[in-house]
Order: structure tokens, then sequence, then C-alpha cells
């Protein structure tokens, strides 16, 4: 997966399943305070990201640091580079 | 009518939260569909001889038990534990290959017991002893009066019991000996967690113990504690929907008939798929509502219960757990024929003055997936068939009275998959948390934290923990210590 696929994936599956505005998935937005993801939500947002993306991200100890979209893109992109290697 | 909590589900979860919060202080109505609380657990009673649909035998019964202690904290009175054979309370019997071992209760015992039946294998055995050690000291749920932790996350991690055998590098045949009270849970080995099967395992392995009277005494006790308690029960009424103020705040629960109970807090002790139908389009978002909808169920069943003539011989104290196989994990799928699956066989600990006994066959088994097919004689012929070969010494005194199939299981547990233990605890689908994102909103029950009636305690104390607060519940929970 390109980088970009990556991204467009993760912003697809977030404004599927927690019904956000595709407008509102900028990097720079964070989880709690622009998106209104709030630690409830967790459990699912791994969920449904470990399902399109076929891996496990739960174990990841870096999960714990995402604040931002932008982040999560990041983790990911790590995440498939570290698979690759 | 106006109350502090609105309790749906009148299941041991939900009537132990009514109880909970009853004891801190709060005006609790508490609502189940059938027309009695504790439907699962309750029972009935054939030919003057008691039969149980859920509670059969448990751990942590015994003086200082776990379950003992929680049951002091909900102010249930009148019980009486009766222990089974401390020598080997189930006969675990392996078909193919033949392996027979009484497993006994108490660690000592046990490593005794499985060391002299696997003496190469004596370090597994031990590692697989204190890793149940490990999991049950790392529990605030197994040690109350601890803090109960401020919120719950996402705690799925660690190995499965399979993943764990594997890697102690047990064999084949220990690895199953080990992994068959997955029954006792329902989820699989190869998808508990080692920490959630060891939390529900280390009660039994300390004590088994039955209660006199059955579930029946279990109902009768929390029906004593509620009515002692002024409790509003609301039995034989279904609820439909809960009620939102216009600002979208939890305002109450309808029930069939339109009446509406009125609280600013409602908990839903019932399966989680049956919440999703009462709560409003657009409340749950969809990944959420999807996770529901798809949780795994653990096995339903298929039981014989009949009336035993004379001395219970080899089930004497003991149940018997027959696997065909050692494939442990083929008891948990519906594809495994039915002649390949567990089967359970328990007798009553308590005779009549003329000598009999209740009896049960029970089977894991699973609905139909045609709507409208049952095949309950083919179920019961075929459990009869499957006892008779395994207990040729008891069979000719066994006159079998009723049967249950999974569609049973479906009405006491209102749910149509009617799964025992009601949803897996899966690693990889994780179970709920009792807090909801529609504020006031609360889950409880064996579906949320822990299965079994254990599970379901427990699951009120912190559901109960979440709306009142930690601090009154571990003062409640004190005297437990």
């Amino acid at each position: 997966m390109t980088d970009k696929e990556i991204v467009d994936l993760v912003n697809k599956t977030l404004a599927e399943e927690f019904e956000l505005d595709p407008a509102s998935l900028r990097p720079e937005a964070g989880f709690a305070e622009d998106l209104g993801l709030d630690s409830l939500d967790t459990v699912d947002m791994i969920i449904v990201l470990e399902q399109a993306f076929r891996m496990k991200i739960r174990d990841n100890e870096a999960i714990r640091g995402i604040r931002t979209l932008g982040d999560l893109h990041a983790f990911l992109i790590e995440a498939r580079d570290a698979r690759g290697a | 009518m106006s109350f502090d909590v609105v309790v749906v589900g009148g299941g041991v979860s939900g009537a132990g939260l009514a109880l909970v919060l009853g004891r801190l202080g709060r005006r609790v109505a508490l609502v189940e569909a059938a027309g009695a609380l504790l439907p699962l657990v309750r029972g009935f009673v054939r030919e003057g001889l008691h039969f149980d649909t859920g509670f059969h035998y448990t751990g942590g019964l015994g003086p200082g038990g776990i379950l003992a202690r929680y049951f002091d904290c909900l102010g249930l009175s009148g019980l009486s534990p009766l222990p089974l054979d401390p020598e080997g309370f189930d006969r675990l019997r392996f078909l193919d290959p033949a392996f027979e071992l009484c497993l006994p209760c108490g660690q000592a015992r046990i490593r005794e017991r499985l060391g002299a039946a696997f003496p190469a294998e004596r370090g597994a055995i031990e590692a697989y002893l204190a890793a149940i050690d490990r999991a049950v000291a790392a529990s605030p749920f197994l040690n109350p009066g601890r803090p109960l932790p401020q919120t719950l996350t996402f705690e799925a991690s660690g190995p499965t019991l399979a993943g764990f055998l594997d890697g102690l590098g047990a064999g084949p045949l220990l690895a199953a000996v080990l992994s068959l009270h997955c029954l006792l849970h329902g989820t699989p080995p190869g998808e508990i967690l080692l920490s959630d099967h060891a939390r529900v395992v280390a009660g039994y392995l300390e004590s088994a113990h039955g209660l006199a009277g059955g579930g029946a005494a279990l109902a009768r006790s929390f029906e004593q504690a509620l009515a002692a308690q002024g409790t509003s029960l609301h039995l034989g009424r279904e609820a439909r929907a809960i009620v939102l103020s216009p600002a979208g705040a939890v305002a109450g629960v309808r029930l069939a008939g339109g009446e509406v109970l009125s609280a600013p807090a409602v908990a839903a002790a019932i399966h989680p798929r049956r919440l999703l139908g009462l709560v409003p389009e657009g409340v749950f978002r969809p990944a959420y509502r999807r996770r529901l909808h798809g949780l795994p169920s653990t096995p339903s069943a298929s039981v014989l219960f009949g009336v035993l003539s004379g001395d219970p011989g080899p089930l004497a104290g003991k149940n018997l757990l027959l696997s065909p196989g050692i494939d442990v994990e083929a008891h948990f799928s519906p594809r495994t024929p039915p002649e390949r699956r567990a089967l359970y066989v328990t007798c009553g600990l308590e005779a009549s003055a003329d000598g009999r006994r209740a009896i049960e066959v029970i089977a894991p088994d699973y609905p139909s997936p045609a709507p409208g097919e049952d095949d309950k004689a083919g179920r019961l012929a075929r459990l009869e068939a499957r006892f008779a070969a395994a207990c040729p010494e008891l069979a000719p005194r066994v006159r079998f009275v009723d049967g249950a199939t999974p569609r049973t299981f479906a009405r006491l547990l209102n749910d149509p998959d009617g799964g025992l233990y009601g949803v897996r605890h899966a690693a990889e689908a994780p179970v709920p948390l009792p807090l909801t994102r529609l504020p006031g909103l609360f889950l409880s029950g064996q579906n949320v934290l822990a299965p079994g009636v254990l599970g379901a305690v427990v699951s009120a104390f912190v559901t109960a923990s979440l709306m009142c607060g930690p601090e009154p519940v571990r003062r409640l929970l004190e005297k437990a210590q």
C-alpha cells in the first residue's frame, strides 16, 4: 500500500464507521477535541482498523501516543514498513 | 413512576445490580421479561425433584470462597453450599486416546494428580498453575476490597490459553485436559485469553459446590433480598425502548403496553444485541453497533432431565465430563458432528426420601439454522444413546422425564442463539465495556465483564461503581476481604 492509500483507507473507514464528516478529517484534527471520539470509541477504532488493514495493532505500544489523525496515519505507515521489513 | 435507576434484565447480574444499588440508597426498578427473576438459573420441579437449567455447580462457594464473599456482600442469605467430592469433582474422560482423570480440589492435590498422570510434563503443569495464580492475584475483581479501576479500557492482551499451553510445550493430551474446562465459560482455548480462563477456573480448582435446592434456592434468595430492600419489580414486562430527554440524555424505559419508568440512569443487564433494539438509531456509532451485532455466541445446549433410582455410583459427588477426542476446540463449533462433541453428566447431590435423584445429560448444541426447525426428538434421542454408552451401569435405572434444546435456552436467555454463557470472551472480539457513549446508560452482566454466575455478580459491582463512584462500592466490598 502506498502512503496515500493508507491515508485514504483510514479516512474512509473512520468516516463510515463513526459517521464523521469527511471534511473534518484533516491530519491536524485531534481525536478527542475535533472529532469527538473518546476513550470509549478507542476499542471500536482499533477493531475496525485491524479489519480494514488485516493486521493486529492493539498490542503495539506506540498506539498510546496517538492524539491526532495525522498521528494515526503515521502510525499505520510505520506499521506497514515494519511488517514489510 | 420515577426512580433513580431502572435495571433492565432480571438475571443474576440485573438482580445483583438492583441489590447493590439498593444498598447504596438508590430507588431501583427492576424489569424482567419473564414471569419470574433469574429465569435461566431457577430450573424447574418435576416428579418432586428439582432440575437445574443454568446452575449446576460452581467454584468459590467454600468457606472464604470468592463467590460466597460476593453473595454475602449482596445480602443474600439462606444458601447452603453442598460440596462435591474434593478428591475428584470432575471425572474427565477421553475416548480416543482412552484416558481418564478425576480432577480434585486444591492446588496441591491437582499438582499431584496431574503430575502422576503426566510425569514428564510436571514443569508445564507447574507453569500452568502458577499462571492461574498470577491472573487471580492481578485481578481487582477477585480481590474484593481493593480499589476498583476507575476506567475500564481495552485490556485484551496476552496469550490465549491454547497459545500459552503451546508455548509451554504441553503435549496434546495434557493440553486437552487443561483446556476441557473451557466448557465452564463457553469460549474455546484458541480464543480465550489465558488470564480470562484463569479467572474462571481458579475458583473451581479451589473448591466445587452445588447448592441445596439448586438454582431455585439461589433465585429465592435473590427474591427475598430484593423484597426486603423494597425494589420495585416489574415481572413479565418486556422493555421496549430506552426513553431519551429532548436534550438526548437517558430519561427512562418504556415497557410493552406503553408504561414509562422514569429515571436518569438505566442499566441494561441483557444481551448486548437486544440492547441495540432498545436504543434509538443514531445514538451508537455504526462501528459499535456492528461490533455488538457481530459478537460470537458461546455454545447453547441440549439437555435430558431424568430420574435416577438408587445409588449414583460413579456420579456420587462427581460430574462426568466426556470428550470423544482431544480436540477441545471442536466442542465449540456447530460444524462438529453431535457425537464428537463433549458430554456432561451430572447427578443431584440431594436424594428424595425414596432415594431418587435428578440426573442431567448435557451436550453443547446449536440452534438449527433453518427457522422453525428444531428436531427436539432427534437431539434428545442422540443424547440418550450417548448417555447409555457412557454410563451403562446407570442407564437401566434412569427414566428421562423431559428435555431442553437450544430453543429452550433461547427463550430462557432471551437471545436467539441461546448461548449459555452469553457472548464469547474472545481475544479477537472484545466484549463491550460497562460504559456507553449515551450518558446515563450502563451495561452489566456476563456479556460485559466475565461469564457465569461469578462474572455476572462481579459485573454488578463494577457497573455500580461506575454509576455511584468507586468508594461506596469499595466500602460495601470491604467486608468481603
